[in-house]
């Protein structure tokens, strides 16, 4: 023998062998969640797979679907990913994979098989809370916005999130409505008025949701969030914040004296009240650099800040 | 069925599953091609070539048909040659066709004398008058050799690059710039006026011009005139014909001039093809062939069928002109060469396991080079460098990769592998990108935090970026000669104390980034991927267009209403993100804290810019990459650009230059379009065997 076929059989690199592989995303599903396989498969001698399939059998034998093979890199076949339903029972599942068409005498009948696992988990509950005023007066009343959401996908209308306190104390029990944020899949918000305590402090508080014998399952799930209560601010300071090109006013300008904080309106202006004290103001806008100011608080405070457009990255310049 | 429970990634019987899906995709891992030959010569035989069967014979054989390639192999043909281009991408051009096209020569070159004697290109395109003055234009080939190799000059990373450069090289390189600069115009490139400098070209004199063209009604390059369309249309597409929307040149021509690499690879490409140069494209040369292994000349290579195929296509991708092309679609030819092998294949910066050579931390294939999408994976393997390695020659310039500051640094463009390019969609590898990105400059990231693969911050993300420009400039700013710095070639007081403080704009951004962390695992300890997190607070503040084509769904931009579910979507759909991002709720709460708290004890933020939490959903992470720009250390080259071996003499019939060869320090092509003049010119009188 001559050629190519005789090298074929002295080199240990060129045996006939056939690997398969599936790849699981998530290795941890939540029951019922959507699980995506794919697959890939690696012959040598190098073939070409695409267009045949690979079976997806569950952990009772029964097929579930399958994966064309539809991509072929260097000695790679690889499936576009799949998605399947997840099993509902918590635990660990074993599936296989058979592909038909292995060379022979590679596994009975020309079939490679490859088992994978992966573990069915609780769904879990993700609590979020946004929206504080960066400083709340001590003694005052403050709205935050309150997020849930099952990472299974379940409905989490009418589910209860407890509020606590820095002591651990619950400042609110709240039922989460059958609202949802736009924009997103699932995630229930409600907006919940709340007490600031009458000290003045930095504190953690916290948002729990407790666990839950649903079917299926739900985990229990905390947030925490801080809050600043200050002193009754007494002082105003208000900034008309204008590019310093243009001489426009910006909106969406962010002013920002620690724990103070305020966006401005189209007019450009940001308007807020603060402690007396000392701070270091930051006016910062999109597109423009930051400008800082300090500023001693014992009175009312007006000025206006204007910011220079940053530097545009240049093309020509700047990719050589 | 036995079952065995494994939960988690990465519990893996052997072979890591991750690893075997991204086998094939990640470039020069050894894996054999599909249905690629068998090994081809046994060692035991005389000479290597005994018994090949030659498919293809000429004079002068130019692997690849970038800067260094298309011109030296017009140089060979004008000089009376047989001469083919190969390439393994679809099309010509390599990096220079991406490029700014920012050329940097000098001397006393043509357009130094044309600007300072005032006149105007001859085809009278140019009406901007001379943008220097008479002494910053004035130089001979002595000075500009001089400041290439001037041990004082000190850039800004407080580096003296010019020291070690080659000086036989660079003294042909200096004697050379003049000609190359005819030579360039000669072949359909027209050059603007000279402004400033750039890229270690030295330090006191004005050497740059960029390639131009007028926009017109058509694209033709004798008239020296193109489409908008084809120019590419700001914000929205670019074209085959240039796959970065060409720029305004009208500060350095006139109104309606554009330029960059399309004006000037276009134009080389077009008068090659003109001349009868023969292009073979989607053709990796795998293996240079010599007599005998380590003596003898050089004989010809092995090259395989490296057709690019678009995802979703069945189809290899076609060349924008086709005149000259050989349609040639077997696995692997062998072509002979009677005279020269030039090695124009570029560096080896899409290489991690050569990169990291030079800077270990870059083994991480997370990162790729520059203009990727364009040249594909296996552009920048160093595979011409390995192939003239294996043929017994040597390298040089081994530490000059780290002395320029773009060669690995954090472009600031995010969402997108490809990070070091504007091409838009439009040209038919935009695929391969997927997205744009969209820039973030450093004021963006008052709104962002960044972290790495498991989710915790590294630096000060405030100065991820503005450290970075700074990476890029050279002393004094971009536009050299400097303005207000007394630079006097040789003297002492250029490396200064009160200098170097000057110069120092090193930033540790990028070497914070690829620092080890919990996630990296032994051998390689790869830093994995970093990411910048955001809320939807911050795509308010910071005005972002979170659409299409600035992200994509291509696994560098993630959105998801919880961290959990963020977290879970970047592992799942990142290629390179090994393991979870374990940390990332937690960083994120610790970083709300520090807002809360007016002060940022890890990093400190916040003396910078303002602080705002992460808070609100739905939450962002784009991928923030190091880009590996270009290559110095690679073939140790002469001043005729013939390859040297171990003794230090020249393997013969065996050229290199450009990015594939090492010990010249200049950035691209002001070096490569030298080197391709030399290395054609010499190829071109070697006696043919
Ligand atoms: C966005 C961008 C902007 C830039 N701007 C500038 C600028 O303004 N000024 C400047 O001086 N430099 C610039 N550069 C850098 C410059 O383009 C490169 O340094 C230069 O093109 C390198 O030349 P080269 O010939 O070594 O490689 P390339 O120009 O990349 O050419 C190498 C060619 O070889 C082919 N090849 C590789 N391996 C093989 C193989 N085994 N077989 C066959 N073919 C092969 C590749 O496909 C490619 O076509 C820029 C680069 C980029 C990406």
């Amino acid at each position: 023998m001559t050629g190519p076929n005789a090298m074929n059989q002295q080199s240990d690199i060129l045996e006939t062998s056939f690997d398969m592989l599936i790849d699981v995303e998530p290795g941890e599903v939540a029951a019922g969640g959507a699980l995506v396989l794919r697959c890939a498969a690696r012959a040598t001698p190098g073939r070409d797979l695409r267009g045949q399939s690979v079976q997806i059998l569950d952990d009772t034998g029964s097929t579930v679907g399958s994966l064309t093979f539809s991509m072929l890199d260097g000695a790679t076949n690889t499936t576009e990913p799949g998605t399947f339903a997840a099993p509902t029972k918590l635990g660990s599942h074993g599936w296989r994979a058979v592909f038909a068409g292995a060379p022979e005498g590679h596994a009975p009948g020309g079939e490679a098989i490859h088992d994978f696992f992966f573990t069915v988990v609780a769904h879990r509950a993700s609590v979020l809370v946004w929206g504080a005023p960066s400083a709340i007066a001590a003694g005052q009343s403050f709205t935050v916005t309150l997020g849930l959401k099952c990472s299974g996908g379940c409905d989490m209308a009418g589910r209860k999130i407890q509020i606590t306190d820095a002591s651990g104390a619950e400042v609110a029990m709240v039922q989460m409505g059958a609202d949802q944020l736009h924009g997103t899949s699932g995630l229930h918000e409600t907006k919940v008025t709340l007490q600031a305590p009458a000290e003045v402090s930095r504190q953690t508080w916290q948002a729990r949701i407790a666990r839950d014998d649903a079917e299926p399952p739900h985990e229990a799930a905390t947030a925490a969030f801080g809050l600043n209560f200050v002193a009754p601010p007494e002082h105003r300071i208000e900034i008309t914040v204008l590019d310093a090109e243009t001489k426009a006013p910006l909106r969406g300008a962010s002013i920002t004296a620690h724990p103070f904080s305020a966006t401005t309106n189209a007019e450009g202006v940001a308007s807020m009240m603060v402690c007396a004290g000392s701070y270091t103001v930051w006016v910062s806008a999109a597109g423009h650099d930051p400008v800082c100011k300090y500023l001693d608080m014992s009175g009312d405070h007006t000025s206006v800040a204007e910011l220079s457009p940053e530097a545009k990255e240049d093309p020509d310049a700047f990719y050589y | 069925m036995s079952k065995k429970v494994e939960t988690g990634e990465r519990a893996r019987s052997g072979l890591s599953r991750r690893d075997f899906f991204k086998a094939g995709a990640a470039a020069g891992v050894g894996a054999a091609a599909l249905g690629a030959p068998a090994v081809v010569a046994a060692q035991t035989m005389p000479s290597p070539t005994d018994g090949i069967t030659w498919d293809y014979e000429v004079d002068v054989l130019v692997l690849g048909g970038g800067c260094m390639g298309l011109p030296s192999a017009i140089r060979a043909r004008d000089l009376g040659n047989d001469v083919m281009i190969i390439d393994q991408n679809f099309d010509l051009g390599g990096k220079m066709l991406h490029s700014g096209s920012q050329v940097s020569l000098g001397g006393g070159d043509p357009l130094q004398l044309r600007d300072l004697a005032g006149e105007f290109d001859k085809e009278g395109f140019i009406q901007v008058g001379k943008l220097h003055t008479d002494e910053e234009l004035t130089e001979d080939t002595d000075h500009l050799f001089r400041d290439m190799t001037d041990w004082s000059i000190v850039d800004s990373s407080a580096n003296a690059p010019y020291r070690y450069n080659e000086r036989e090289l660079h003294r042909a390189w200096a004697d050379n710039c003049f000609d190359t600069r005819n030579f360039l115009m000669d072949n359909y490139v027209r050059f603007s006026r000279i402004s400033g400098t750039h890229g270690n070209a030295g330090m006191t004199r004005a050497r740059r011009a960029s390639a131009f063209l007028m926009l017109g009604d058509k694209t033709d390059i004798k008239a020296g005139t193109v489409t908008r369309e084809d120019a590419g249309i700001s914000n929205t597409s670019s074209s085959h014909f240039a796959p970065r929307i060409m720029g305004d040149a009208s500060s350095v021509v006139a109104p309606g001039a554009v330029n960059n690499g399309a004006a000037l690879s276009r134009g080389l490409e077009f008068s090659a093809r003109e001349k009868g140069v023969k292009i073979m494209l989607n053709r990796h040369m795998d293996e240079i062939y010599r007599e005998h292994q380590f003596s003898g000349r050089i004989v010809g290579v092995r090259a395989s069928y490296s057709p690019r195929i678009l995802p979703g296509s069945n189809t290899p991708m076609q060349s924008y002109w086709q005149n000259g092309n050989i349609d040639e679609t077997r696995e692997t030819v062998y072509i002979r060469a009677r005279k020269a092998v030039i090695i124009a294949t570029g560096g080896h910066v899409g290489n991690p396991q050569f990169r990291s050579m030079f800077y270990p931390a870059m083994r991480e294939p997370a990162f790729g080079p520059s203009a990727q999408a364009l040249i594909g994976d296996r552009a920048a393997d160093a595979s011409g460098i390995i192939a003239g390695l294996r043929v017994g020659a040597n390298l040089a310039g081994m530490q000059q990769n780290l002395s320029y500051g773009a060669t690995a640094h954090i472009p600031t463009r995010l969402a997108t592998r490809d990070a070091y390019t504007d091409m838009y969609p439009g040209h038919p590898t935009f695929p391969f990108r997927g997205s744009t990105g969209f820039a973030a400059n450093a004021n963006t990231f008052e709104h962002f935090i960044a972290v790495n693969q498991v989710g915790k911050r590294f630096f000060n993300d405030m100065n991820l970026m503005r450290g970075n420009q700074a990476g890029t400039a050279f002393p004094g700013g971009n536009n050299v000669p400097v303005r207000g710095v007394e630079i006097t070639q040789g003297d002492w007081r250029n490396s200064g104390r009160d200098h170097i403080r000057g110069m120092y704009n090193r930033h540790a951004g990028l070497d914070a980034a690829l620092q080890i962390n919990e996630g990296s695992q032994g051998p390689d300890f790869h830093s994995g991927p970093l990411w910048a997190i955001f809320d939807e607070g911050a795509v308010e503040r910071a005005e972002l267009n979170l659409t299409y084509p600035w992200v994509a769904d291509n696994g560098y931009f993630f959105s998801a209403d919880t961290l959990e579910e963020l977290q879970a979507k970047i592992n799942a759909g990142h290629s390179y993100q090994r393991v979870p991002m374990t940390h990332l709720a937690d960083t994120v709460a610790r970083w709300n804290g520090f807002v809360d708290a007016g002060a940022d004890t890890d990093f400190g933020r916040g003396e910078d810019a303002p602080m705002h939490k992460i808070e609100r959903p739905k939450f962002y992470a784009a991928s923030i990459v190091v880009v590996w720009h270009d290559s110095y250390g690679g073939l140790r080259i002469n001043g005729k650009c013939q390859v040297i071996d171990m003794e230090g003499q020249p393997i013969p019939g065996l050229y290199a230059g450009c990015e594939a060869s090492g010990g010249g320090n200049q950035h691209g092509l002001g070096r490569g379009l030298v080197h391709a003049y030399i290395a054609g010119t010499h190829a071109a009188a070697e006696t043919a065997m």
